[in-house]
C-alpha cells in the first residue's frame, strides 16, 4: 500500500510535467486549431539555455530558469508569427512544428552542449508523510506546476489579455467583431506555451537530473494524451489530465515494471479508449462544433483523381512508357554502380516507397499518420519473422511485412471511421509509440535485443545478395508500385476515397459510403509501407526495434509536405534526395537537416501545396485561360452567360409529366408530420408535404424558418424527432443520405456540394460515383471490363454535361479556383449527374444575379423538360421561384403557413407579413 | 458639420467577388438609418465593408471626416464603430459578464469599464438578471440583447446592426427594435439593416437595398405604404413574371 501510495507521489510530480505541456498544446489549439509538435520542444530549448547560463556564466538557478522561461516565450511568439496567419489549412503549420522541433533538437545537441547534468537546486531527505518519503526536487516540482497552473488561471480569469484569449478560443468570429486581432491573440497564445514548456522542461530535467537534446520528444504522447482527456479545449481538464496520466504511468510501472514500454501502452490504451468513445474529453460537457473542430480533413491538396480514359499528353509522357523508362533506368544504374555504393543506393527506392505511403494516406483519406514508422517496422519484423523465425520461402516471407502493416493499418482506418483530423493523428503517433517501446522490443520481436537476422535469397538466375542485382529489384519495385498508385487515380475506388476526404457531406449525398472506402485507404498505406519495410528487412540483413523512431514518422511527414501532397514525383523526389544527402553527407548530417528543417518552417506557408504543387502552378500556367468575363464576375451586370439551358445530359427516358389536376396524381416524394426539434427549439413543426411526378415545387420561407431543415431530412442528413418520409411508395426513414441517393432522390447544397481541390471534370466523375458502382474489389479498382466500359461512360457524360454547362474550359481546373457562378452552376450538373428522379435544390441562385439567375431558372424548367426530373427547389429568390413553380409552400417558424399556387400563396396577407414584419401601421403590440 | 460616418462609392465582397456596388451613406450622429433588402441583397456585406471583415475594392469609408482605409477591425473599434452581428456571435461558453466584456478590450473603454456595465444593465435589465448565466444557454432574444450590449460597451459613436429580428417571434422583434430606438435616443447614431421593414417605425430615414446597389432613398417622414410597396416589390418580385 505504501509502495503504492510512493508511486503516487512519483506519478502526480512526473504528471506536473505533462500538466504543463497539456496547458500548451490546449491555449495554442483552441486559438489556433494547430497541433504544436513543437510544445516540448520549446521546454527543451529553455531547459538547455538554463542550464547553460548557471554552469557556464554561475548565475543563480532563480534567474536562470527565468532567462529559459523568457526563451520559451520568445521562440513560442517567434513559431506564431512565422508559421501562422497563411493560406493551406492546418497541415503546413503543423510540419512547420516538426521542423522547429527538429531545428531546436539539433541545436541543443551541436550547439548548447548536448547531453549534459541538470542538478537540482533544492537538496535534503524530504519529508515522510504517512510512510511515503517525498523527497524535496518532487515537493519543488509540484509546487512550481501549481504556481503556474494557478498563475495562469488567474490571468486568464482576471486580465484584459486572458479575457480576449478565452474569447478567441470560443468563438473566433465573434472575436474578430468585437475588435480583438486574431493575430496578437495567437502570438500571445504561443508565448504563454512557450512559457509553460519551457516550465515543463525545467522541471522534468530537475526530475532525472540530467537532460539531453530533444528529451521531451518521447512524451509527447503522454502530454497530448492528457490534453485529449480534457478534450482539447478545457485547461482544468488538461491539468487532471496530466496528473491521471502521470499516475497511471507509475503505477503500471509499480505493477508492470519488468516490461519495457508498458508505460508507454497503458498511455496509448487510455487515449485510444477516449478518443473512440468519448472524442469530447471526460471533463467537459459535449459541445456542439467546438470539440470536434479538429476533425475534418487535414490536408489541402493538387486534383488527385484523373481521367479514366488514357489520352491526354500528360498521361502519356507518364503513362505506358513511364514503366519501361522506369524499369530500363533501374536496370542501367544497377549495372553501373555495385559493391558498397550499390547498396547505399538501395535505400533511396527503399525510404521513396516508404514516403509513398504517406503520401497516399494522406491524399486519398486525408488523414495524417504520425505513425508511420510503426507501420515500416511492422513490415520489416513481419519479413524477418516469417522468412528467419517460421523459415518461410524468401518470397512468402517477404509478403509477410506488408500483410503484418497492411492489416494493422486496416485497424487504424477503423478507429479513423469515429475519429479523424488531429485526433487521429495523435492516435497514430501514440501506436508508433508503442510499437516501437513496447512491441518491438519483446523477444518474438527483436530476440531479447539482438534483433533478428535475414539474408537476401537467390531468386532463379538472379542473386539478390549481390547488391547491384538488389538494387535493381529495389527500383523495379519501386517501378511497379508507381504504376499501381497511377492506375489507383483512375478508377472508382479512389474517387470515393477523395470524395470523402473533401466533403463527407457531398459524398453521401452523391451515394459513397465512408465506412468501407476508409478502411481501404489505410489498408492499402500499410501494404505500401509494409513493402517498403520488408524490403529494408532485406537490404539490412538484420531488424533490430531502435531503428524505427517517432522521429522517422516526422521526418516522413515533412518530406510528403515538401513534396506536394498528392504529387508521386515531388514527394518521391524530396524523399530520395533527402536519402542521398543523408547517405553521402552524413558527416555535416546535422547542420544539412538543421537546414531542411528551417526551410520547411519558411517555405511551407509560401508554398503549402510544395513541389508538386510549384510545379503544378507552372503547368497550369500553359492551359486554356477562361473565356472572357469568366473569372471577372460582376454582381450579375455582366456575367458570364453560361450557355444554354441543358440539353440532354444522359440518355435518360423522356418522361414528361405535367402537372394535371384533374388526373389521378401519385405522390412521389411525401413528408408526414416531420417534427424537428434542435435541444429546446422545435426547428420543424409536424410539417406535411406532397411532391407529385413531373412537379416543381417551390418551398419559401424567411431566414430560419427550416426550409433546409426540410432538406436536410428528405434527404436523410437529420433523423427527425417524429414523421415519416416516403419516396417512390416507400417508407425510406431508415435508408441512409447515400441510400437515398441511390434509389433517385438527388439534392443539391446551397455551397459546399462540390470537392474543391479536384477538377470539374473529376467532380463530375465523382458525383456519379454512385450509379451502378460495382460492389466488387475488380469493379472498384475498375479491372473487370465492364466496369472500365463504365468508367468511359461517366467520363463522357462528365465532358457533356461540361459542355452543356458551358464550363468546358474548367475540366482540369480544380473546381476552388472557379468564379462562384460557375461552382454554383456546377454543383446544379453534379446533383443532375447522379440522374435522380426528384431533384431537391437547396438555393440553386444564391448570391448570383441578373442573367446567371435567369439561366438557373431555365435549367430548372429544363430538367423537367428533357430529364423528366421531379423538381423541390429552395430559394431566397422569390420572382425565379415564382416563375418556375406549379406549387410553393411558405414555411415560417418551422410551420406550414400556406401552400398553393405561386401568384394566390404570395398575395396571403400572411406570407406578406413573414417576410416583411407585420405592416407598420398595424396596431403592433409596443411600438408607437 | 461633419457626418458621423460617411461611405463612398464603396464596392465590396468576398474573395475578388464584388457583392455591392456604389454604395452612398451618410449617416449623421442623429440618425437611424434603416437599410431594408431582401435575402442576398448586400446588407451583411455593407456593414462588414464599413466594419474592415471583407474586401473592399473601390470606395471610402470615413468616421469623423478621418479616412478608415486600411484599419484593422480593432481601430475602427478604437475609433467608434462597433457591429452587432448577425447570428448575434456571443461567446457561449463565457458568462453574460465576461461577454460584456469582451466588448470593451479592444475600444477605449477598459478604464471605464464599470460604468459601461452599469449604462448597459440600466439600459438591458434583463441582462443585469442572467450576469453570471453562460450565454450558450440563453434564449435566442437574450442572445440579441447581449449581442447589442456588447457593441455597446466600446461606448460608439455609430453603432452597426445587423438584422437584429432575425429569428425571433414578432413580439420579440419590436422589443428589440425599442431598444434600437432608445439607444439612439441617448445619442448614438445607429446603422440597422433588416428585412423586416416594421424597423422604419423607430428609423429616422431608410435606404432600399437591391442586387447589391442602393434602388431607393425615403425619409422617415414619408414612410407610409409606399414603403410596404417597394419592399414587397423588391422581396417578391412584380408577380407579372
Amino acid at each position: 500500500m505504501e509502495e503504492a501510495l510512493t508511486f503516487v507521489v512519483v506519478g502526480i510530480a512526473g504528471g506536473s510535467t505533462y500538466a504543463l505541456l497539456a496547458l500548451g498544446l490546449v491555449l495554442v489549439h483552441s486559438v489556433s486549431r494547430v497541433l504544436n509538435v513543437a510544445q516540448g520542444a520549446f521546454g527543451t530549448l529553455a531547459a538547455f539555455v538554463a542550464a547553460s547560463i548557471a554552469m557556464g556564466h554561475g548565475l543563480p538557478w532563480p534567474m536562470a530558469v527565468v532567462a529559459g522561461v523568457a526563451v520559451g516565450a520568445a521562440v513560442g511568439a517567434a513559431t506564431a508569427l512565422v508559421l501562422l496567419g497563411r493560406e493551406g489549412g492546418i497541415l503546413p503549420p503543423l510540419v512547420g512544428t516538426v521542423g522547429i522541433l527538429s531545428a531546436i533538437t539539433l541545436i541543443e545537441a551541436r550547439w548548447l552542449g548536448g547531453t549534459r547534468e541538470f542538478p537540482t537546486p533544492v537538496s535534503g531527505h524530504g519529508v515522510e508523510v504517512a510512510g511515503v518519503v517525498i523527497t524535496p526536487t518532487r515537493m519543488l516540482v509540484v509546487a512550481v506546476a501549481a504556481a503556474a497552473g494557478l498563475f495562469l488561471w488567474l490571468a486568464l480569469e482576471r486580465t484584459r489579455i486572458g479575457l480576449a484569449l478565452r474569447a478567441g478560443a470560443d468563438n473566433r468570429e465573434g472575436a474578430r467583431i468585437v475588435g480583438l486581432d486574431p493575430r496578437r491573440l495567437e502570438v500571445a497564445a504561443w508565448s504563454v506555451a512557450g512559457a509553460l514548456g519551457a516550465l515543463a522542461g525545467v522541471l522534468s530535467g530537475w526530475t532525472t537530473q540530467s537532460i539531453t537534446p530533444g528529451f521531451l520528444t518521447g512524451v509527447l504522447p503522454q502530454a497530448f494524451a492528457a490534453a485529449m482527456l480534457g478534450g482539447m479545449v478545457s485547461l482544468p481538464g488538461a491539468i487532471l489530465g496530466g496528473l491521471v496520466v502521470g499516475v497511471a504511468e507509475s503505477l503500471t510501472r509499480l505493477y508492470w515494471g519488468g516490461t519495457p514500454g508498458s508505460p508507454e501502452l497503458v498511455v496509448f490504451l487510455v487515449l485510444g479508449a477516449v478518443l473512440l468513445f468519448r472524442p469530447q474529453g471526460l471533463f467537459t460537457r459535449a459541445r456542439r462544433g467546438l470539440a470536434f473542430e479538429g476533425s475534418e480533413s487535414l490536408v489541402r491538396l493538387l486534383p488527385m483523381v484523373r481521367d479514366p480514359r488514357p489520352g491526354s499528353m500528360l498521361a502519356r509522357v507518364a503513362g505506358p512508357g513511364g514503366p519501361v523508362v522506369g524499369v530500363v533506368a533501374s536496370i542501367a544504374i544497377a549495372g553501373a554502380v555495385s559493391g558498397p555504393d550499390a547498396f547505399k543506393l538501395s535505400a533511396v527506392p527503399v525510404y521513396a516507397l516508404l514516403a509513398l505511403s504517406l503520401n497516399f494516406l494522406a491524399s486519398a483519406t486525408g488523414q495524417l499518420s504520425l505513425g508511420h514508422a510503426g507501420l515500416f517496422g511492422l513490415g520489416a519484423f513481419g519479413a524477418a519473422i516469417a522468412t528467419t523465425s517460421w523459415e518461410l520461402p524468401p518470397v512468402l516471407g517477404f509478403l509477410a511485412g506488408p500483410a503484418l502493416a497492411g492489416a494493422a493499418a486496416a485497424v487504424l482506418g477503423a478507429a479513423s471511421l469515429r475519429v479523424r483530423g488531429l485526433y487521429l493523428a495523435v492516435l497514430t503517433l501514440a501506436f508508433g509509440v508503442v510499437l516501437q517501446a513496447f512491441v518491438f522490443p519483446t523477444d518474438t520481436f527483436s530476440q531479447g535485443g539482438a534483433g533478428l537476422t535475414i539474408s537476401r535469397p537467390e531468386l532463379g538466375p538472379f542473386d539478390l545478395a549481390d547488391d547491384g542485382t538488389f538494387l535493381a529489384a529495389c527500383g523495379l519495385l519501386l517501378v511497379v508500385v508507381w504504376a499501381v498508385l497511377r492506375r489507383l487515380e483512375r478508377v472508382p475506388l479512389l474517387r470515393g476515397m477523395v470524395a470523402i476526404r473533401e466533403n463527407q457531406t457531398a459524398a453521401s449525398a452523391r451515394g459513397i459510403d465512408a465506412t468501407r472506402l476508409g478502411v481501404a485507404g489505410f489498408a492499402i498505406s500499410g501494404v505500401l509501407a509494409g513493402l517498403a519495410g520488408s524490403t529494408y528487412a532485406f537490404r539490412q540483413g538484420i531488424v533490430v526495434a531502435s531503428v524505427f523512431p517517432v522521429q522517422l514518422s516526422l521526418t516522413l511527414v515533412i518530406w510528403v509536405v515538401l513534396g506536394g501532397l498528392g504529387s508521386r514525383a515531388g514527394v518521391a523526389a524530396v524523399a530520395a534526395g533527402f536519402t542521398l544527402i543523408d547517405l553521402y553527407a552524413s558527416g555535416s548530417n546535422q547542420l544539412i537537416t538543421l537546414i531542411a528543417a528551417l526551410a520547411v518552417v519558411l517555405l511551407i506557408g509560401r508554398q503549402p501545396l510544395g513541389a508538386g504543387g510549384a510545379l503544378r502552378t507552372l503547368l497550369e500556367r500553359r492551359r486554356p485561360a477562361p473565356p472572357p468575363g469568366a473569372a471577372r464576375e460582376q454582381g450579375g451586370s455582366e456575367a458570364a452567360a453560361p450557355g444554354p439551358a441543358p440539353a440532354p445530359v444522359a440518355a435518360a427516358p423522356l418522361v414528361v409529366r405535367m402537372p394535371d389536376r384533374e388526373a389521378l396524381r401519385p405522390v412521389l416524394l411525401g413528408a408526414r408530420d416531420l417534427t424537428v426539434r434542435f435541444g429546446g427549439n422545435v426547428a420543424i413543426d409536424s410539417l406535411t408535404l406532397d411532391v407529385h411526378p413531373g412537379e416543381i415545387v417551390g418551398i419559401l420561407g424567411p431566414n430560419g424558418a427550416g426550409k433546409t431543415t426540410t432538406f436536410n431530412v428528405l434527404s436523410g442528413f437529420i433523423t427527425p424527432s417524429r414523421g415519416e418520409v416516403w419516396f417512390r411508395g416507400r417508407a425510406i426513414s431508415a435508408l441512409s443520405p447515400a441510400g437515398r441517393t441511390r434509389r433517385g432522390l438527388g439534392r443539391s447544397f446551397q455551397q459546399g456540394g462540390l470537392w474543391p481541390s479536384e477538377t470539374a471534370h473529376a467532380n463530375l466523375l465523382m458525383a456519379q460515383y454512385g450509379r451502378a458502382a460495382g460492389t466488387s474489389f475488380g469493379d472498384a479498382v475498375g479491372m473487370s471490363p465492364d466496369q472500365l466500359r463504365r468508367d468511359r461512360r461517366r467520363a463522357a457524360v462528365a465532358d457533356e454535361v461540361l459542355e452543356v454547362l458551358g464550363l468546358g474550359y474548367a475540366a482540369r481546373r480544380p473546381v476552388g479556383t472557379l468564379p462562384y457562378g460557375h461552382r454554383k452552376i456546377l454543383e446544379i450538373g453534379c446533383a443532375v449527374a447522379t440522374r435522380p428522379q426528384a431533384l431537391l435544390l437547396d438555393e440553386p441562385a444564391a448570391g448570383l444575379h441578373g442573367a446567371q439567375s435567369e439561366w438557373v431558372a431555365r435549367a430548372i424548367a429544363a430538367l423537367r423538360r428533357e430529364l423528366g426530373i421531379t423538381v423541390v427547389v429552395i430559394e431566397h429568390d422569390v420572382p425565379l421561384v415564382r416563375s418556375v413553380s406549379d406549387r410553393i409552400y411558405v414555411l415560417d417558424f418551422g410551420r406550414l403557413l400556406a401552400e398553393g399556387r405561386p401568384d394566390d400563396v404570395l398575395a396571403r396577407p400572411e406570407v406578406i407579413e413573414a417576410y416583411l414584419g407585420q405592416p407598420v401601421n398595424a396596431p403592433g403590440p409596443v411600438l408607437s | 458639420m461633419t457626418a458621423a460616418l460617411s461611405v463612398r462609392g464603396l464596392v465590396a465582397g468576398y474573395g475578388g467577388v464584388p457583392v455591392v456596388r456604389d454604395i452612398v451613406l451618410d449617416i449623421e450622429p442623429d440618425t437611424f438609418l434603416a437599410v431594408v433588402g431582401a435575402n442576398g441583397a448586400g446588407k451583411t456585406t455593407t456593414l462588414r465593408a464599413i466594419m474592415g471583415l471583407c474586401d473592399v475594392f473601390e470606395g471610402t469609408v470615413e468616421l469623423g471626416g478621418k479616412s478608415l482605409a486600411g484599419a484593422r477591425t480593432s481601430d475602427r473599434v478604437l475609433a467608434g464603430l462597433a457591429l452587432c452581428p448577425e447570428g448575434r456571435q456571443v461567446f457561449p461558453s463565457l458568462t453574460v459578464e465576461e461577454n460584456l466584456l469582451t466588448g470593451a478590450i479592444a475600444g477605449q473603454g477598459w478604464g471605464g469599464r464599470a460604468d459601461a456595465l452599469d449604462r448597459v444593465y440600466e439600459l438591458l435589465p434583463r441582462l443585469g438578471e442572467r450576469r453570471t448565466q453562460a450565454a450558450g444557454t440563453m434564449s435566442g432574444g437574450e442572445q440579441q440583447q447581449l449581442a447589442v450590449g456588447r457593441a455597446l460597451m466600446s461606448d460608439p459613436r455609430v453603432l452597426l446592426v445587423d438584422e437584429a429580428s432575425l429569428g425571433l417571434a414578432p413580439v420579440m422583434v419590436d422589443h428589440v427594435f425599442e431598444i434600437l430606438a432608445s439607444i439612439h435616443a441617448s445619442g448614438t447614431a445607429v446603422v440597422a439593416v433588416e428585412q423586416n421593414i416594421r424597423i422604419s417605425a423607430v428609423a429616422t430615414e431608410i435606404v432600399v437595398l437591391e442586387q447589391g446597389a442602393i434602388s431607393q432613398r425615403i425619409p422617415a417622414g414619408e414612410v407610409g405604404h409606399g414603403l410596404h410597396e417597394a419592399a414587397r416589390a423588391a422581396y417578391f418580385g412584380t408577380g407579372d413574371s
